[in-house]
């Protein structure tokens, strides 16, 4: 029995039950109060459309990217440089070869967004890049571009701890795919008098030259 | 008053090429087929679109063709390989002049890297040769 069930009205305590009891308004009290909790979505309308999401397929190559095409790199450590298109790989990026010898550029997986086509081509027809493909092993879940970090040795305890340096991730395969294919494309490009140096050459723009209107 | 006389006989006239040299149509070769008013002339080529050019928008030649006023365009294209205006214009300098401009607007980037390096080689000899003179 609490004082504030109980009210004093011309010096009578009154029970709250009779008063509230003996209230009339001129609206009836909301006996139940507003809910503190609100569904975020309303009841089923049957209306609603699942779409089910397509599988993306593989980048769609440009027809100006053929097998031998010079291209120039846009983006990354290496843009700027002319290298040659080997052949789209399974998850659509695209094989690239500098050749490693002429411009430092190795086998590598790039962007087809990032590339601009020329329309110089060196002729590798006959080029066997099959054993090449970023497609993931089922078991082993790794394909010829996984990355490969070699085993650091700690020698020494304590503060004194001296770590091997890192080996660089580059498997033996990798190698001898990279002097493999090169063979052939060196060959083909030593055929076209400067191709070499083009190869070697950075793109850059000059004063005066716009990308829009320059033919490549 | 003192008139000023063209360097050669190149009158706006009937049958005079002319070379667009503004606009869409800059660079392209037509014949004046009739003169509309003081500044417009119908002007067609196989390349151009019949049609009324202004004066400012073309660069006379020294070239004409012996045809009648507003004949047909294909009056005009038989006269004109008869008389084979684009070697004619090719042969000026003018023509030669265009024809090198476009080009170089259309080089490959391996022909423009092959320019680059073909053009050092040629100022490199031309200096050596020039410092030799000189001594």
């Amino acid at each position: 029995m609490l004082y504030r069930d109980f009210f004093r009205m011309d010096g009578v305590l009154v029970p709250r039950q009779v008063l509230v009891d003996n209230m009339h308004f001129s609206r009836p009290i909301q006996q139940q109060r507003a809910p503190k909790w609100y569904p975020t979505e309303g009841p089923a309308t049957g209306l609603t459309k699942t779409i089910e999401k397509k599988p993306q397929g593989v980048a769609k190559l440009r027809k100006s990217i053929t097998p031998g095409t010079v291209l120039i790199l846009l983006a990354g450590r290496f843009k700027g440089k002319r290298v040659v298109f080997l052949k789209q790989l399974e998850s659509g990026l695209l094989l690239v070869t500098g050749p490693f010898k002429i411009n430092g550029v190795p086998l590598r997986r790039v962007n087809q967004a990032y590339v601009i086509a020329t329309s110089t081509k060196v002729d590798i027809a006959g080029i066997d890049t099959t054993g090449i493909s970023d497609k993931p092993d089922e078991k082993t879940k790794r394909h010829f571009f996984s990355r490969v970090v070699a085993e650091q040795k700690e020698e020494g305890e304590g503060e004194f701890v001296s770590t091997e340096a890192k080996k660089s991730g580059l498997t033996e395969e990798r190698k001898a795919m990279q002097v493999k294919v090169d063979e052939s494309v060196i060959a083909a490009v030593e055929k076209t008098p400067m191709m070499k140096d083009y190869l070697k050459s950075r793109f850059s723009l000059e004063k005066g030259q716009f990308p829009h209107l320059m033919k490549f | 008053s003192t008139e000023k006389m063209p360097s050669r006989e190149a009158f706006i006239e009937i049958g005079r090429l002319v070379c667009i040299n503004y606009g869409k149509d800059s660079g392209k070769l037509g014949v004046i087929l009739d003169i509309c008013d003081t500044m417009t002339a119908l002007v067609d080529g196989p390349n151009l679109k019949r049609g009324i050019y202004n004066f400012r928008r073309m660069a006379v030649t020294g070239i004409k063709l012996p045809i009648s006023k507003s004949v047909k365009s294909t009056t005009l294209y038989k006269a004109w390989e008869a008389a084979d205006l684009d070697g004619q214009f090719g042969k000026t300098s003018w023509g030669q002049k265009l024809a090198r401009q476009e080009r170089r607007k259309n080089l490959t980037d391996f022909e423009r890297f092959k320019v680059k390096v073909l053009k050092a080689k040629k100022n490199k000899i031309i200096k050596s040769k020039l410092k030799e003179l000189k001594n």
